[in-house]
């Protein structure tokens, strides 16, 4: 197995692929390429991509790139599967809670860059991501007056499998992990004991060099959410990335990270943020609304909880996506 | 003149007795207080059910597993998932 890794999309890049080592490079020579590109189109840290003037469209027709259609077209899909615990119209109430520059710069002491930019009143509603309106004909997209998006999680998943789609056309299998979300394609063959599947750690949120468990599974995605990254403090209280769009707050959630692990990496990714959101209470009726969907949730004493179908990725078996 | 503390603290003990129990029986057979506005009546109100507060244990679906926590062996592996 070869590896290269690097950082990008404000997060840690591994690529992992069998193969021939001349195909290979170019291949991981690719994938930097695609995930350069892609994240320059999607970051709404950069006032030039894509993502940006849509934001800036908002209330007139945009005509989208078949990328940027594309992943909001499944946007608007998994939205409605989650109960609209998934929502990309979350970036007003992002910004709000603190979260309105690249994380190297929150995470500077934010109390004295911003004082009190929290509303007195509480943060605006969330807007409903369902009244965004699409023109497929034209690949074309309007968005509400004021809503603009963010689609920092589910765009990383998307573009962790379109990268291994890609890398894929060097290898003969390979996976492509972006911070939390992974996408693979086949199988390694020659990795001694873990030929057949590909073996993943599961960090503890609370500490993130140790390992909770080997999940191991065969081709598709593997996402988690946690609330313990990306945090920050604002005027005095510790704030995270993950806004509940039902309070427009940081959500307040039993489980401090969900892994899901299901046929694509949007869908893993988005997932693992409404069910870290749901909790306990709601995890199960919000997983039976993903086909092929398991998931792993750690709580604060760092158990591990799951859906019954989970089981058998943590055993010695493979589990099948 | 011994006599005279001794007796001196039958006379007090006998009078804080008495006086204990004069009050008693004063208070017990005192008006009771009567309160300006007093409540509705609530006999008949319909009393709606409330919500059922939610659990804060998983649900019947939801299981716990095995980790690797308590001396397993753990690999070290290069890809792993750690949350965004």
């Amino acid at each position: 197995m070869e590896y290269e890794e690097f950082r990008a999309m404000n997060t840690a890049i591994v690529l992992a692929a069998e193969g021939d080592p001349p195909a290979l490079a170019r291949g991981f020579a690719a994938a930097r390429e695609h995930i350069a590109a892609s994240e320059a189109r999607f970051t709404r840290f950069s006032p030039e991509s894509e993502l940006s003037q849509l934001n800036r469209s908002a209330g007139g027709w945009f005509m989208a790139s078949d990328e940027l259609f594309a992943l909001l077209w499944q946007a608007r899909a998994l939205n409605e599967a989650t109960e609209g615990l998934f929502n990309p119209a979350v970036l007003e109430v992002l910004e709000l809670a603190g979260y309105d520059r690249s994380l190297d710069t929150v995470l500077a002491p934010f109390d004295r860059l911003r004082p009190g930019r929290g509303r007195p009143g509480g943060p605006p509603p969330v807007g409903d991501f369902r009244a965004v309106e699409f023109d497929q004909a034209r690949r074309a997209v309007r968005l509400p007056p004021g809503m603009r998006l963010d689609l920092g999680g589910i765009a990383k998943g998307w573009i962790a499998e379109q990268t291994a789609r890609r890398l894929a056309a060097y290898s003969e299998a390979c996976a492509v992990s972006a911070g939390g979300d992974l996408y693979a394609v086949g199988v390694p063959r020659r990795d001694g004991d873990a030929g057949g599947a590909w073996q993943i750690a599961l960090a503890d949120p609370r500490d993130d060099e140790q390992t909770l468990a080997v999940v191991r599974t065969g081709p598709g995605a593997v996402a988690t959410s946690s609330q313990m990254k990306r945090r920050w403090r604002q005027d005095g209280h510790e704030r995270h990335h993950l806004i509940d769009p039902r309070t427009g707050l940081p959500a307040q959630s039993e489980w401090l990270s969900v892994t899901a692990i299901a046929p694509e990496a949007a869908a893993a990714e988005v997932f693992a943020k409404a069910l870290l959101i749901a909790g306990p209470a709601g995890a199960e009726r919000i997983a039976g609304r993903c086909e092929g969907l398991a998931f792993i949730a750690v709580d604060r004493e760092g158990l591990l909880w799951g859906s019954a179908n989970a089981k058998g990725y943590l055993d010695h078996g493979i589990g099948t996506i | 003149m011994k006599w005279f503390p001794h007796g001196l603290r039958i006379v007090v003990a006998s009078g804080s007795m008495a006086a204990f129990l004069g009050g008693w029986v004063l208070l017990a057979h005192a008006g009771k207080p009567v309160s300006a506005n007093p409540p509705p009546a609530i006999a008949g109100l319909e009393v709606a059910p409330l919500a059922p507060l939610p659990s804060l244990r998983p649900s019947a679906g939801i299981q716990a597993l095995p980790s690797l926590r308590g001396g397993s062996t753990v690999p070290q592996l290069r890809l792993r998932t750690r949350g965004s």
